[in-house]
């Protein structure tokens, strides 16, 4: 594997110490963290995780700066990422949950998600699972 | 460009600190210090998000 792909959710727990999967994202996290191993997010995805800080101007720059000291770069999809996460939906996940998947499967990389329909997906789409 | 010393040192900013620069409006640029320490950046908020969150928010882009 050359990295890993970040679904929402696990940014999220990793971010919120509230977060029913703050435990495990954290665990997750620092052993992928550990490895070097490359850790990505999708703009999309990325976008999602910063709607919630994006209500004040102050907690925007907290988040985007703590997903930074976490080692998450975020990655623009491509045109041929697009057109795989629009297929990959067709498994019964969210377009965005299929932007991440995409992703992943666009560079060889494992994915990470808390989803069991994008863990399932993942399965079908032949992505292998990142877990703690 | 080159940052006065004396604005530094009110900072307790330093060679090798990692910082942001953004600009903000158009006549206004801000350096401010970031953490690229892991332990502090793991679990930054308590609480902000609802649990339903993503639930929320993409049944909300469908609307």
């Amino acid at each position: 594997m050359t990295g890993c792909a970040l679904d929402t959710d696990v940014v999220i727990a990793a971010l919120d110490r509230a977060d029913a999967h703050h435990v495990a994202a954290t665990r997750l996290l620092r052993k992928l963290s550990d490895a070097m191993t490359p850790l990505v997010i999708c703009t999309i995805n990325y976008a999602e995780a910063l709607v919630r800080p994006a209500v004040d101007p102050e907690t925007l720059r907290v988040a985007v700066d703590a997903i930074a000291a976490l080692g998450i770069s975020p990655v623009a999809p491509s045109a041929a990422v697009a057109r795989d996460a629009a297929r990959l939906r067709g498994l019964g996940i969210s377009l965005a949950d299929g932007f991440a998947l995409a992703t992943a499967l666009s560079s060889s990389m494992s994915i990470a998600s808390f989803d069991s329909r994008v863990r399932r997906a993942a399965g079908e789409a032949g992505v292998p699972l990142a877990d703690a | 460009m080159t940052l006065p010393a004396e604005l530094l040192k009110r900072t307790g900013l330093a060679a090798g600190d990692q910082v942001a620069i953004e600009a903000e409006g158009s006549d206004r640029i801000v350096v401010r210090r970031r953490t690229d320490d892991f332990e502090e950046a793991i679990g930054v908020f308590d609480g902000l998000y609802e649990a339903d969150y993503l639930e929320k928010l993409r049944a909300g882009e469908r609307a």
